[in-house]
Parts: C-alpha cells; structure tokens; sequence
C-alpha cells in the first residue's frame, strides 16, 4: 500500500490515479497507523511552504514522519510542494522551517532575463546527472510539467540528481538514500512522469 | 482516446410541425416547439416573390456578359437543384454560365448520366477531380475522427468555383440555397440568406481551416484544392457568391419536377434510396449513403427525415405521413454500394463498424441486449 | 537571450453547458458537439469552464467531467466557470482540478484572488480577463459571461491581479471567441507585456499560423483553443510540426 500524505494540500486525487493506474495500491491518508504501515509514502503539495509545515504540524505529522523517513528509512517521494517541505527553510512569505530532512533552502526563482515569467510554469527538459532507480526508461531530457515560484537549493550538490533550466539551474530531482523529491509533476506529466513514479514504486 | 460527454440522458424534442429534432446541431425551437426552418418556410410564402424576381434580374444585369465571355459560374453537381439553376441561368435569362463541378468521392452512373444529359443541352464545364491519395486519406481521417466522411470535398465544393471564379474572372456565382435558414441552423447575418458567408461555411460545415490538415500523409503541396483563395484576390474580381434559392421559391420537389421537364432525369434505379423514400435527391455520389446514415448516428435523424421536412415545409407532405415514411425508412443501413466504400475508406466490415459505433452520441443511443436503440424515436 | 528551453504550450478549451461540451460563438453556447475525441496524450493541458447559465443547468454535471478528465488525463486541468468562493474553489480542487479560473469574481472582489492564492498557492490562481474592443480601438474588460462593461484596462486589471497573487493570466478577445480569423494580438501583446506571469490567450484560433503569430507577435506563453477539431491527436501533432518548423519550441 502507498500512502499518498493528505496534509489538506495539494491534488491527491490525481496522484492516487497515476498510482492506481500504475498498478499501486495508493491510500489517501493523514492518520499516523496507517503512514507506519505503508510500504512507501508519497507528500504531495501544492501551495505555500509556511502553510504547508503548519498542516502537516497541526496533524502530528512531523514527528512521525521523521520518525517513519529518517528513523526507519521508508522510501519516499516529495512532489513539488513536498520535495520543497524536506529542506531546512524556506523564506517563501516570509522564514519558515522546514522538514529539516536534506540540507537545502527554499529560494524563489529569480532568472536573470527578464523574459523569463515567473512561475515557471509548463513543460520543461529534465537534465539527468546520474543515472538513478527513478530514470529507468526515462530519456535524458524528457520533458516533464512544472508549476513554481520557488527551488530548492541544495547544499550537497551530490543529492541533486536531476535540473532544468530556466534562466538558472533549477533542482528538478534530488535523492538522498530513501528520501527522493522532485519539483515537477510527475503525476502530470503523462509517459515520463508515469514511468518516474513507477520507477520509484517498484525500485524506490 | 477519452469519451467526453457524460451519457446523461437528455429528452430530445421534435418539431410540432415537422418532425427535425432539436439534436440537430444549430436548430433553433422555438416556445412552441416549431423549429426555424418551419418559420422560414411560413416566411417564404410571405416574401413577394416577384420584387425578389426584379432584384434577382436588376442583379444579373451588370453583369450579363457583352462580350460574349462566361458571365456567372454555377457550382453544379448534375442534380436536379444545381441543374435548375444552370438551365434557367442560361435559357430563361440568357446568362453565359460556366458551370464547375468539384468532384463526388466516388461517382456514380446517375449522376454522371444526369451531368452528361444536361451538357448535352449546351453547356460549358469544367470537372475538377483532386488528387485521389489526399482525397482517399481525408475521407478515411475524417470519417474516423469527425464521423463525416466528405469533410474535405465540403471544403471542396465551397473552394473550388471560387477559385475559378478568381482565376477566370467570373466574379458571378450562383449557389443553391441556404442551408442554415432553409433547413434549420444557425444563420449568422440575415445577409447570408442572399450572399454567401464563407466564414459561416467554414465554421458550420467545415469546422476548420483545410491548412490544418497537413499530417504524415498529406503535404502543404496536396491541400490546394481546398484553401479559399486570398481575401484580396477575391476583392479584387469582386466575386459574389450568391444563393439562387433566395430569389426564387426553393422547392427541391419542384426543382425535381423542372428539370424532368427539359431532360431526361434520370432517378435512383431502385425506384428508392436507401435510407429515404425519394429516388431524386442527392445520387451523384456512392459515399452518400454512408454519408447521410453518419448523420443518423450522430444526430439521430436520417435521410427519410430530412426529405420529409422538406417536404412538409413546402406543403407537400402532412406531418402524419411524414412519421409514417421516416418509421419505414430512416436509418436504413447504407447496404448499396457498401463494398466500394469500405475499399476507398481502407477498412473491413469490422473497422467500419467499429467507426460507425464510435460516432454514436450516447445522448441518443442506448444498447439494449446487444443492440442499439435510439433513446427518443421520432413521434 | 539564453536559449529558453521552457516549452510554449497548446491547451484545449472544453467550454462545458450542463456537463456537456458545446461550442460558444461570442460567449453563448452554439451548438453541442457530439462524441468527441479529446486526445489525452497529445495535449499539454486542458482548461475545462462551465458555461452554464443560471438555472439552465446544475453544478453536478461539470463536476462529473472534471472528475472523468483528471483520471484519464495525465496533464493538468485548469477549471472554472461561476467561482465565486472558497467553497467552489475547494470543489474544484476535490474534484481534480490543479488550476482554478476565475473571472467575475475578481473584479468585483479583487481580494478573492489573494485569498485563494494564500491558502493554494499563487500557482492555482488563474485570473481569466474577457476583453472587447470598442470602436475607437481601446479595450475594456467585461464581466458576466462577457455582458458588463467594468471600465477596466485589461493591462492594467491584469497587472494588479499578479499583484494580487495571480499565477496567470488567461486572456479572451471578445468578439474573436467562436470565429476562425486568428487571436487579437494587439491585445494580447499589450497584456503580456503588462504582466511577470504567464499569459495564455484565448479567442479566434482559427489555423496553425494563428498560434504562431500568438506566441511572436503576442508574446502568449500558451495558445488556447475550443475548436474541437483542434483537440485530436493528429491536428495537435500538425500543429506542433508547423510551430516547430518555424523554429517554436513545443512539446513533441
């Protein structure tokens, strides 16, 4: 069974979709007993890093997903919001911590051209930097749908796995271990994000 | 490929006075339930038919030929409505007409008979066949994806004697009639009942522009026949595409009636079309069948329909009969000709009804056991 | 400029009366389309709005599409038609929608968007603009399924709702919607150049050399479409090749 985390935040409905379509058993959840006995964990999200921590707070989650993530090694996958939610802080709207589980800071998008729109919103090329269990069958380059003003940078330049570009080097994956995230859409961008989270079901 | 419409039920009203229903896209019903093609009707029998007579012979005038040269060009099929215009074009108002013909996908023996016996009066024509890979490729893509099989050569037909016009400088043309207003539609601008609109042809009939259509098969070279010529070219020889219906009463009966009056005529050798109960309407092209049958489908009323609503729009028929015929006949399966068709579309049996059944609007058709039924017969 | 690798997108338009997908000429509903052949793979997003008037119809209709489209389709969804609260804007989240359109309701509650966008994100905010031309040549946002005239310059409406927390910005000519003549791209220019975001332009989609002059000349990061034969798998990779020859980076 794959918990799909449900923190208020963010299009579980798709996510559990792709999951099913995958051949998953996807399970819509907040609740702790059911986060402990997942096979692996998914954080979806969209929206604001503050009011992200601040669900995820309120629901006790953070304590136990520590505990599941970082004590017990459980794999997941952060989406977007959720990649970002694993970082240190964040100074979206203000400075608000984070997860705390990857050394990296949320930073917003600022490309030096000033024809580049923020949000960075639409399909761009994902550069692969290594080869990892998430890009098998994956071409170097596939394009996958982004949706944010804000990037996570990382310190460990080795937990970034994958980047686009847009203006600047963007972190489009990041792994370290079980801990696994990436900013686009995986589960919104048709063939390539299909194949990533199937990847990352079968191989996480 | 996702379906898209919700299979939600929806009643489906039929005209109180003839008996189109209202699935039939860009009809208007009224509070009454008469659709607007039955209210043109009433308002034909009120039009002073001979100002529209004088307007017809005040337009003509300028543009009668002094020299001798084609003065007006009739896109013509060889049936009984295009060729009452040529004939009285040419022998009524002493016209000089050109006549262009924009080939049928598959033609048959009665309309080529029929074409043949009208030239032999006296006519110039020019036959336009397009390049039958393009035309044979469109036909296929178009009855898959659109459930019409004749999509590109309706591009064709509003084309090609415009593009004659042009390059002839006949600036003259006369269309049939209106098809939104006499049939029930959408009428853009009550100036498009007289001249004919275009972008209302392109957006109703077509759907989209021909230069969309370039695929792995089809190249910019092979959609020729179908682009519309130049908006400034068209200005510049002044071409007026005009419907001949609006200045004469519009009856295909007895349009029908004229043209065996002055030619031998020849009918559907059945004594029926499949599908109807005439045997004068539409019989130049084998693709029809399956043509019209695709409409029965996707809107649920056929040919025996639709010629009955002519009919009792111009008084021909009661509304009781009407039923009676459409009951008997409409939705006939296209069985004649069927063979030809499957070879120029690429399919077998089984494909064809694969398509067929891809094209059914769930709004209209249940399956019962096994079998399709329309939700809402006529009544 | 460093070579933008961002991808300019095509998104299809479902305008949607009473849950079933029509065809709208100036705003009112045409004409329905039959069964039809949405292709989910080509596309690169799809933009579902509810165009049901009051009372002709209800809620639950649209929601059962939005619902069908976020399962079948792998790419996000946009929705909108008639959102006027938090409420309808959960509705629409629950129901599968990434991106929430609102039109109306903006203008005449312009803290609406900031509201949205605090709880959802900037990202899930789309501010739709309906725009008519006068006369004279200038343009004034129109609200009510494009009926009432605001007195608003649609650059300067859509400047503040990105202050406002709009993601982007989705742009209507008025009196283009439903004809086949190609996009007003004096307006789309002049808002695209007002704005930070991305603006995708709606309204008189008519060939593939229409979308082209919407991304040059008006500098539209999306072109949008509701001519259902617009919407299959071969016309959206004939559109494409036609953009890519032409040196338009798309998603193939």
């Amino acid at each position: 069974m794959i918990a799909i985390i449900d923190y208020g935040l963010g299009n579980l409905r798709s996510v559990a979709g792709a999951v099913a379509r995958l051949g998953g058993t996807p399970l819509i959840t907040s609740r702790i007993a059911d986060l402990e006995r997942a096979e692996k964990l998914i954080l979806p999200g969209v929206g604001a890093f503050g009011d992200g921590m601040a669900k995820l707070a309120r629901l006790g989650l953070v304590d136990a997903l520590t505990r599941i993530v970082i004590e017990q090694r459980r794999p997941i996958l952060g989406i977007c919001l959720g990649a970002q939610l694993m970082a240190e802080e964040s100074d979206e709207f203000g400075r608000h911590q984070g997860l705390g589980w990857i050394r990296a800071h949320v930073r917003r998008i600022a490309p030096r051209d000033p024809a580049l729109r923020v949000p960075h919103v639409g399909w761009n090329e994902m550069r692969q930097l290594t080869s990892s269990a998430l890009f098998t069958g994956v071409p170097d380059g596939a394009l996958f749908y982004f949706v944010h003003s804000y990037q996570i940078c990382c310190d460990d330049a080795a937990m970034v796995i994958g980047t686009c570009e847009y203006g600047e080097q963007i972190t489009a994956v990041l792994q370290r271990d079980n801990l696994y995230g990436t900013q686009f859409h995986p589960e919104k961008s048709q063939r390539h994000g299909l194949s990533l989270l199937d990847n990352f079901l079968k191989d996480g | 490929m996702a379906t898209l419409t919700t299979p939600r039920g929806r009643s489906i009203r039929y005209c109180k006075r003839c008996i189109m229903p209202d699935s039939r896209p860009r009809v208007v019903f009224d509070e009454a339930g008469i659709c607007n093609a039955c209210h043109n009707a009433v308002e034909k029998q009120d039009i002073d038919w001979t100002q529209r007579r004088e307007a017809f012979l005040a337009l003509i005038e300028p543009y009668r030929s002094k020299t001798g040269y084609w003065d007006c060009i009739v896109p013509w099929s060889g049936g009984k409505d295009s060729s009452t215009i040529a004939y009285r074009l040419k022998f009524e108002f002493g016209m000089n007409p050109l006549l262009v013909t924009f080939s049928p996908l598959l033609p048959n023996d009665v309309g080529n008979r029929n074409r043949e016996a009208l030239i032999q009066l006296g006519f110039d024509h020019v036959f336009c066949r397009p390049n039958q890979k393009v035309m044979r490729h469109l036909a296929r893509r178009f009855f898959i994806e659109r459930g019409n099989p004749k999509v590109a050569w309706d591009a064709g037909i509003n084309t090609t004697p415009i593009q004659m016009a042009v390059a002839k400088g006949i600036p003259l043309v006369f269309y049939a009639e209106h098809g939104e207003s006499e049939y029930g539609g959408r009428v853009l601008r009550e100036e498009s009942k007289k001249i004919r609109d275009i972008t209302e042809v392109i957006e109703h009939q077509i759907g989209d522009d021909p230069r969309n259509w370039l695929d792995d098969e089809v190249r910019s070279g092979d959609v020729n026949p179908y682009i519309y010529p130049d908006s400034a070219d068209v200005e510049r020889v002044g071409v007026k595409a005009m419907y001949f219906g609006y200045f004469f009463r519009w009856s295909m009966l007895e349009n029908y009636k004229f043209i065996c009056s002055k030619m031998e005529f020849a009918v559907h050798p059945a004594g029926r079309t499949p599908g109807t109960f005439t045997d004068f309407d539409s019989l130049d092209d084998k693709s029809d069948n399956l043509y019209y049958y695709m409409q029965y489908i996707k809107f649920g009323f056929g040919r025996a329909v639709r010629d009955a609503c002519r009919m009792i729009q111009n008084g021909q028929m009661t509304r009781a009969e009407a039923l009676d015929l459409a009951r008997k006949y409409d939705g006939e399966f296209p069985d004649e000709f069927l063979d030809e068709m499957m070879d120029y579309l690429g399919m077998d049996r089984p494909e064809l009804e694969r398509t067929i059944d891809l094209h059914r609007n769930s709004e209209i058709w249940a399956k019962d056991g096994g079998r399709w039924r329309l939700r809402y017969p006529v009544v | 400029m460093a070579e933008e690798l961002l991808r300019r997108r095509l998104i299809t338009v479902l305008t949607l009366n009473d849950g079933v997908l029509f065809r709208t000429k100036k705003f009112h509903p045409d004409y329905r389309y039959t069964l039809n052949f949405v292709d989910a793979w080509s596309v690169d997003e799809v933009v579902a709005l509810d165009v049901t008037r009051e009372g002709q119809g209800d809620r639950a209709a649209f929601l059962e599409v939005i619902e069908h489209l976020a399962r079948e389709c792998f790419v996000p969804l946009a929705c909108g038609g008639g959102v006027r609260s938090i409420d309808d804007v959960q509705t629409l989240l629950r129901a599968g929608a990434d991106k929430v359109i609102i039109n109306t309701a903006a203008v005449e509650r312009p803290e609406f968007i900031t509201e949205i966008a605090e709880l959802y994100g900037a990202q899930c905010v789309v501010v739709s603009i309906d725009a008519r031309r006068a006369d004279d040549g200038r343009y004034e946002v129109m609200t009510r399924f494009g009926a009432n005239p605001t007195g608003l310059d649609p650059a300067a409406w859509a400047a503040r709702a990105q202050k406002l927390g709009a993601g982007e910005i989705f742009l209507t000519a008025i009196e283009r919607d439903g004809s086949l003549e190609g996009y007003d791209n004096t307006l789309n220019r002049m808002v695209a150049d007002a704005v930070s975001i991305p603006v995708l332009v709606a309204g008189g989609a008519g060939n593939w050399q229409h979308f082209h002059d919407a991304f040059l000349e008006g500098h539209a990061s999306a072109v949008c479409t509701t001519n259902i034969y617009h919407f299959t798998e071969t016309s959206i990779r004939s559109a494409k090749r036609y953009l890519s020859d032409a040196g338009i980076l798309v998603r193939t």
